[in-house]
């Protein structure tokens, strides 16, 4: 009886936690439908929601719009909302998973050095165009270079991980140290570039989102459902993995599949953001403790919430960056930071008075 | 205490007949000082740097080191790179520039090396060298002067400070005045336009040029508008929307000599084309004015912010322009003249590109 009255409490319990999990997503994904038309409806040009609209409408009746509006909405404003959608939620799933996985809180995607071998290939594309462009690449030499060189960060810092047998320490020291190498040699770089190059990489580095097309939009958006759909169909794993390797074993996850999966699944969704948009630093950090703060860490939950929230994280600094000094632009992980941060702080002090 | 008092007395005795005997002429009258016939001791001349420095003239360099590549380039100009020891790494035209000795970074140069090898001054980045740097170069007794050669309005003085610390006034002199003919020319041309709006890239994608940048002055050189001239920033990064509403009659874009699709020794013009529709195919881009009527000028950056620019650049925005007015004017040719009185070059190569 008392058994039974037991496994009642704790149905109610699951069932409370699983209503507040569906509400956070649902309520997030309002929040950034909400966010999305409000972003698409402000900017540096006069085009506000009533153009929006009409540009819009003009595809399916007879509305006519001047060209000049409709390139703005359709070939410069809505492409970077989708960015930072796809680009925020890439970053902050990618940020859960290895923050889970590794189960320290101070991970995010860019600790295994992704974001530095990154900046090291954007760079070397930078400096070396000109002795490059046999390639061919054109426009897309700097994201190529920085996929390509983040994705080579990875497979050495795994190499090195192989050595120990996928220890989560070694995997994290090896991958910081690798970041260490990269970050240096991108400091090489910027120390021979001349006056000409060097605003070029700096301004590389700190992220931004204009200029991108809707190829990129479809890109991004490819590259996060794939990753979104492993995600989710392993989240039960992932919550297993949070046990530790010895209990996770033993209830029949695979532990070092599961390992080497979500090191691909997290390179893979960092390493396409940052070629196109550079290194825009907290999302990753900040979004995925948000999320496990208001709904807790079941990952079936948290996948979704925390890549909502990191949608909304950058398209809501966006949106201010290109806005706040309109027509200047500010980078976009200036504010991101200045965002994200507060917000942190309150939900850890909120926490600890409860 | 007598001992002490006769030891007292004598020395103030000897330092009086010591003081008469330095100067006899030294107590006189303010009377006797204005009506002497003497004539008085010249001042000597004295110049600033950018960073208010003062030197004082003749200099009498023999050994210097420059860490900055355009006052490299003029130093060449003035004909006196005989007399510079060492550059920084990146400094490699003119081909002499080769045959120096390198001294580190432009920003931060080798210090110890600086000092071991005791040049009469070191010419710095203004804007950038390390004023930590260039404090212990300055405390081990080398000056160091600092110009930027970029900011055209600025570029005359810094040419003249150049000439006259460099004993070559008179080429220093005439190399203005070349600089100014045109620049007047132009000027005469344009004076009674509407001046067109234009937007102005650097050498970043959507960086322009905002209140007392080098590139703001080019185009006030030329009369033309520039769309973000009133920015606060100096290279503020433009909103792409901005842009496209904005719809500017004119771009101008700037291409770096290290992407080396431009420049002297390059003929072929499939890279500068590549860029001119990489730029004209992006979002929008299609429906700017300047884009339609294919007002669209890239400089190669040897002429832009730098004192052959600072001519140069305004002839050719100019041109591009208001090509009415300049009808029978052939840039190129102004372009060869100075190369070849200056630097002693044949124009070759693409140095501005336009559809």
């Amino acid at each position: 009886m008392k058994n039974a009255l037991h496994i009642e409490r704790e149905l109610e319990k699951y069932n409370a936690h699983q209503a507040k999990g569906r509400r956070l997503i649902a309520t997030l994904f309002v929040l950034l439908i909400v966010c999305i038309i409000v972003s698409a409806s402000v900017g540096s040009s006069s085009v506000n929601f009533e153009i929006v609209l009409k540009t819009l409408c003009s595809y399916f009746s007879g509305v006519a719009v001047e060209d000049v509006y409709r390139s703005i909405v359709m070939d410069v404003r809505l492409p970077r909302v989708f960015c930072a959608v796809f680009a925020g939620a890439s970053l902050s799933m990618a940020g859960l998973i290895m923050q889970g996985v590794f189960q320290n809180p101070l991970v995010s995607p860019y600790t295994l050095g992704v974001s530095n071998g990154a900046s090291f290939g954007a760079s070397l594309a930078i400096i070396m165009s000109a002795k490059l462009s046999f390639l061919g690449f054109g426009i897309y030499l700097t994201p190529i270079f920085a996929f390509i060189f983040s994705m080579l960060t990875m497979l050495l810092v795994y190499t090195i991980s192989k050595l120990t047998n996928h220890d989560t320490r070694t995997l994290i020291l090896s991958g910081v140290a690798i970041g260490y190498l990269f970050s240096a040699l991108v400091s090489a770089l910027k120390y021979i570039s001349d006056v000409q190059s060097l605003p070029e990489l700096v301004f590389w580095s700190m992220g931004s989102l204009s200029g991108l097309k809707w190829n990129v939009v479809f890109l991004l958006l490819m590259v996060f459902a794939v990753c979104f759909v492993i995600s989710i169909c392993k989240g039960w794993n992932l919550n297993v993995m949070a046990l530790g390797y010895e209990e996770s074993t033993a209830l029949g996850v695979d532990y070092r599949k599961m390992l080497v999966l979500s090191f691909v699944v997290t390179t893979i969704l960092t390493a396409t953001s940052v070629a196109f948009t550079g290194v825009i630093g907290f999302v990753g950090l900040i979004a995925p403790h948000v999320t496990r703060m208001l709904i807790g860490g079941d990952y079936r939950y948290c996948i979704p919430a925390s890549a909502l929230m990191g949608s909304l994280l950058l398209l809501i600094s966006d949106t201010l960056a290109r806005t706040m000094f309109s027509p200047v632009e500010i980078p976009v992980g200036i504010i991101t930071s200045f965002i994200g941060v507060p917000f942190f702080l309150y939900l850890i002090v909120r926490r600890r008075k409860v | 205490m007598k001992k002490l008092l006769s030891i007292a007395i004598a020395a103030i005795m000897l330092l009086s007949f010591a003081a008469c005997g330095q100067n006899p002429d030294a107590v006189t009258s303010p009377d006797e000082e204005t009506s002497s016939a003497a004539p008085s001791p010249e001042v000597p001349e004295t110049i600033t740097d950018s960073h208010e420095n003062e030197f004082t003239l003749p200099m009498n360099l023999n050994r210097i080191i420059v860490l900055n590549s355009g006052v490299y380039e003029m130093i060449c100009v003035l004909g006196k790179d005989d007399i510079v020891i060492g550059v920084n790494d990146s400094t490699n035209y003119p081909a002499s520039a080769e045959t120096k000795e390198k001294f580190g970074d432009w920003k931060e140069p080798n210090v110890e090396k600086i000092l071991e090898a005791k040049p009469d001054a070191v010419i710095g980045y203004a804007s950038y060298l390390s004023s930590g740097i260039a404090q212990q170069i300055t405390d081990a007794g080398i000056p160091v002067i600092m110009l930027d050669f970029y900011v055209p309005s600025e570029i005359p003085g810094e040419v003249e400070i150049l000439g006259k610390m460099l004993d070559a006034e008179e080429r220093a002199e005439e190399f203005i005045s070349d600089i100014e003919d045109i620049q007047k020319l132009v000027a005469e041309r344009t004076k009674d336009v509407d001046p067109i709006t234009v937007y102005y890239e650097g050498y970043t994608d959507y960086k322009s040029v905002g209140k007392g940048s080098g590139g703001t002055e080019l185009m006030e050189l030329a009369n033309v508008k520039s769309l973000t001239a009133d920015q606060n920033v100096e290279y503020p990064e433009i909103s792409d929307e901005w842009v496209l509403e904005a719809n500017p009659q004119m771009i101008i874009k700037l291409v770096s000599s290290t992407k080396e699709i431009m420049g002297d020794k390059i003929t072929d013009t499939a890279a500068v084309k590549g860029l001119y529709s990489s730029i004209v195919s992006r979002p929008g881009w299609n429906n700017i004015d300047a884009v339609k009527n294919g007002k669209m000028l890239i400089l190669y950056s040897r002429i832009g912010t730098n004192p052959l620019g600072t001519a140069m650049a305004p002839l050719y925005i100019a041109k591009t322009a208001y090509p009415d007015k300049f009808e029978d004017i052939d840039p190129d040719e102004y372009l060869g003249n100075m190369l070849k009185k200056y630097w002693g070059d044949e124009l070759t190569g693409i140095w501005s590109y336009t559809e």
